[in-house]
């Protein structure tokens, strides 16, 4: 695939960290009245309010995770490698469908439409590519690599590179050979000169024999025959190698292609337009492509491929070593030509598609991607130093955990026994002791496996929480525990100036440490708000709940309150508690607002950001006492609910 | 319906069908085969833990071993809604209509009259049963049925105990360790490449198998990749096809894995239908034409 120039791999840390919320800080600043409230509001260029901005990216952000997330659970199995990473970004640096440095793999989320049959073929076509680069390119720190930069043939590595590394990944895994087809056509689809894309194309012979020779044709036509008879030996020669074994063949073979395209630095103009096809992507520099025996077994086992036989250059068509009979000289007229390479290329598309058995593949795939509860938070990781709790605390998140795990057993299956009704205990009915009818029977109680939780807390540490911070982060680190001692997942985000994830809600917390943040900046938690609504989003747990603790009035109040209140309607229950040095003053403006006192009760309303619960308190301690009965009710409430 | 020596039916316990004997494929554990194993353990009284992953073999191990013996075979599943009097015993209006009769339970008639005790997932048995069983599985080898006026029956020389436990698994617990010193014997059942090579027959599916268990291993994924869900595999694609099998398979994992393990179930299909000699979507294009592969 023609991919871009990555000038050093921070540019793949940067795409991997790019995020749609990142357009957050797009100007909002075309003020417009809106219709239904009559009040002043402000929409950026595309006519979206910050919130609706926000709602929207929310949405799709969770879908690119979810894609990405699935390919990379895919491209882990396959591989055994367990750091590779597959990202879908929204940068808008990035040109190109895809891109790998050997160890993430980045699909261009701009290139993602509605996520149809279409799409899905391509994705899986983008993905197996680039996994097929994991799997076979050697890396920039082996002898090839590094000749291939030391001599300036990096165009002419990539271009033969495509068909060596395609050639192995559909002789060990033939399945993908339908994929790769699908995204190659549609390639070639897009391009302006398909007769250009020769040299990429020759070599990969999954491709149908007539769409080749078609291709083969056009660029005799416009570039001559003896060329064509060139690139074709030296890409059919090159795609046949094992590496390292075969470093120096592929040299030989580099500067052979090298010698036809020129060096990476030769001028425009002085080389020709049809080896640039390709662009200059880097050599993979992470990971290790698996060893020259498996290539060399692979590369013996894809000679008896029935595609490579009709390669055979005494058969005379499929690569370009001459023109097929339906080459009518050079005065043919070109665009007629292009028509029907890409009439050809749409039928097979189509034929592809509308297969029955692919088409319930690709659909089967469509669903897995849309119910996928993957998501992956794009929150930078706030860094952190790992202390010890104090013993009160451990001893605290003992007695949380347990207190949990009980409640949690309550609602296992069980017989209820000594009822007036259900099945009768013949044991209990001659026992002397037992008299009475209403104790006779037992009944099966099915019980509630109800009892997941999805928890996120979201920790103030602006600068005013300076001095709380140890005990907030003792907090935070208590109920995670807790909640996970019933399996329930917990996320931590910290919020001052910006927010940041201490706690994924996938990894557990230590038992014996826990992450202390510290305090400063200002109070800003709206990217963790949008960031918890995500994960709430995605969550298949039935019970959500998200505490908030915090010490002051937000910036951006109004849309952090507008996401706590969509949070509310989904049916997530929100707790704000608010942490203050003394009660008495908010107690009197609480005193007041009941009271109907506007002033206090907008004072308090700025501080209660319209959540379920809202609690102030003087000691920490208190946050703890109210989570603990949250946390409580909620699992014993959905029992009721189910009952 | 069986009957003992003494006229006794015994309407729980039975022997194995003879298939399951002939079936199962025999490992080898240190060199030693897990039947002789259980042959002396027998002899000797000794009771046997077996460990292993969720579908490793363990319980076909004692179910054919019962066959292949023509023993007498008792499988006790354990979980919460099992009462000590399914198993032990109870009393029951008499046929005549006068009073009640003691009836044996399960565990009851083959501790008297001999045969395989198996206790499946041990470490889920309810303490309200364990304990009961203790008696039983330490060297006095016997029960005391409390319903039944405190009769104690000694076990039967010809019985085998054998419990089984998956460890360190989602929704596992740890054995009681009280329960777990009565076991003299320990067997491990890891997943065995030499039995899978037999009952699986499919070095395609294999290789996914060894795939997905890297990333298990990893706690990448949750869900174990068992032997019995490798041969189910099979089985299916043999009856409704390799796309009814992928998706059957599929399902048996978490909802999050399913996208990506299906996606790679996807990418090894040919060659696992190609080894079955199935149809795999087709194209008119010659790399999916399996015959000329």
């Amino acid at each position: 695939m023609r991919t871009r120039k990555i000038k050093n791999p921070t540019s793949i840390k940067n795409l991997k960290r790019s995020s749609i919320f990142d357009n957050l800080n797009d100007d909002f600043s075309v003020p417009t009245i809106n219709a239904e409230t009559g009040q002043w509001e402000y929409l950026n260029q595309d006519g979206l309010s910050r919130e609706d901005y926000v709602a929207l990216a929310s949405d799709e952000a969770n879908q690119y995770d979810s894609i990405g997330a699935v390919y990379q659970r895919a491209d882990r199995i396959i591989t055994g490698q367990t750091e590779l990473g597959v990202t879908v970004t929204m940068s808008k640096e990035m040109k190109e469908p895809s891109v790998t440095d050997g160890k993430d793999i980045i699909i261009n989320g701009n290139f993602i439409g509605e996520l149809n049959d279409d799409m899905i073929i391509a994705l899986n076509g983008i993905n197996y590519h680039e996994l097929a680069h994991v799997l076979f390119s050697p890396r920039a720190g082996s002898g090839l690599g590094r000749w291939v930069m030391d001599n300036k043939s990096l165009k002419a590595f990539n271009l033969l590179e495509e068909g060596r590394i395609e050639r192995l990944l559909t002789t060990q895994y033939p399945t993908t050979a339908i994929n790769l087809e699908a995204m190659t056509s549609q390639v070639l689809l897009d391009t302006d000169k398909i007769g250009d894309q020769f040299p990429t194309l020759t070599g990969r012979t999954y491709m149908p024999l007539d769409i080749r020779q078609a291709v083969a044709d056009k660029f005799i036509a416009d570039y001559g025959l003896a060329v064509a008879q060139e690139v074709h030996s030296i890409v059919h020669a090159y795609r046949t190698l094992s590496f390292p074994d075969d470093f120096d063949k592929a040299k030989e073979l580099i500067g052979r292609m090298t010698n036809l395209i020129g060096q990476d630095d030769t001028p425009e103009g002085q080389k020709p337009v049809w080896g640039d096809v390709h662009g200059d992507r880097p050599v993979p520099e992470r990971g290790r492509p698996k060893s020259g025996k498996e290539q060399g077994k692979l590369q013996d086992r894809a000679q008896d491929n029935p595609t490579e036989k009709l390669d055979n250059p005494e058969f005379g068509t499929g690569a370009g070593t001459k023109p097929s009979a339906d080459y009518e000289g050079e005065d043919r007229k070109l665009s007629e030509a292009e028509a029907t390479i890409a009439k050809k290329l749409e039928d097979r598309l189509t034929a592809i598609k509308s297969d029955k058995r692919i088409k319930r593949d690709l659909s089967e795939t469509r669903k897995a991607i849309l119910g996928n509860t993957d998501v992956s938070v794009k929150l930078p990781i706030q860094k952190c130093d790992d202390i010890t709790p104090s013993p009160s605390a451990i001893n605290y998140a003992r007695k949380f955990g347990r207190e949990l795990e009980r409640i949690v057993r309550d609602q296992d299956p069980r017989w209820d026994t000594h009822l007036p009704s259900g099945r009768l205990n013949i044991q209990r009915t001659m026992n002397p002791d037992v008299n009475s009818i209403n104790e006779a029977f037992d009944v099966w109680n099915t019980g509630n496996d109800n009892t997941e939780i999805e928890a996120c807390v979201l920790l103030d540490n602006s600068g005013s929480m300076w001095g709380l911070m140890r005990t907030v982060c003792e907090q935070a680190w208590i109920i995670k525990r807790g909640i996970e001692s019933i399996n329930g997942s917990v996320s931590v985000y910290n919020f001052s100036s910006d927010s940041k994830q201490v706690y994924h809600s996938d990894e557990r917390a230590k038992p014996n440490a826990l992450r202390f943040v510290q305090a400063n900046g200002w109070t800003n938690p709206y990217r963790g708000l949008v960031e918890a609504e995500r994960v709430m989003k995605a969550t298949d747990k039935p019970n959500k709940i998200m505490f908030i603790v915090t010490d002051g009035q937000w910036e951006n109040a109004t849309e952090c309150n507008a996401i706590i209140k969509r949070m509310k309607d989904s049916g997530v229950i929100v707790a704000v508690v608010y942490l203050s040095n003394g009660l008495e003053g908010i107690q009197e403006y609480m005193r007041l607002a009941k009271q109907g006192d506007e002033q206090a009760r907008t004072f308090i309303n700025s501080l209660n950001h319209g959540a379920d619960i809202f609690k102030a308190v003087s000691e920490p301690k208190h946050t703890l006492e109210l989570a603990n009965d949250i946390v409580k009710s909620t699992i014993t409430n959905n029992r009721k609910r189910v009952a | 319906m069986s009957t003992t020596a003494d006229g006794l039916t015994l309407s729980l316990i039975s022997v194995p069908e003879a298939k399951w004997g002939r079936e199962y494929v025999n490992r080898k554990i240190d060199g030693v085969l897990d039947w002789d194993i259980l042959d002396k353990a027998m002899l000797d009284g000794d009771n046997v833990l077996i460990e292993g992953g969720a579908g490793s073999g363990k319980t076909i191990c004692v179910q054919g071993y019962a066959s292949a013996r023509n023993l007498r075979y008792f499988n006790v599943s354990s979980n919460n809604g099992i009462e000590p009097s399914q198993l032990f015993g109870r009393w029951i209006p008499s046929p005549s209509g006068q009073g009640y009769v003691w009836q044996d339970g399960a565990v009851t008639q083959i501790v008297r009259h001999g045969g395989v005790l198996l206790l499946n997932e041990v470490n889920f048995m309810p303490t309200r049963v364990s304990t009961v069983l203790f008696s039983l599985l330490d060297y006095r080898r016997e029960i005391q049925l409390l319903d039944n006026g405190g009769e104690v029956i000694k076990a039967h020389p010809n019985l085998l105990i054998v419990a089984d436990m998956n460890n360190g698994y989602r929704g596992t617990q740890q054995l009681n360790q009280a329960f777990n010193d009565r076991f003299g014997i320990k067997m491990d059942f890891p997943y065995d490449r030499a039995i899978e090579n037999v009952v699986v027959g499919n070095k395609a599916l294999l290789v996914l198998a060894d795939q997905l268990r890297a990333q298990y291993d990893v706690e990448e994924i949750a869900t174990p990749i068992s032997t019995r869900g490798l041969v189910s595999f099979i089985a299916n694609a043999k009856r409704f096809g390799i796309d009814f099998a992928i998706t059957s398979y599929v399902n048996g994992f978490d909802k999050e894995e399913r996208a990506g393990v299906r996606l790679a179930c996807e990418t090894h299909k040919f060659n696992i239908a190609s080894e079955l000699g199935l149809a795999v979507p087709r194209i008119e294009t010659e790399i999916f034409n399996v015959e000329n592969v």
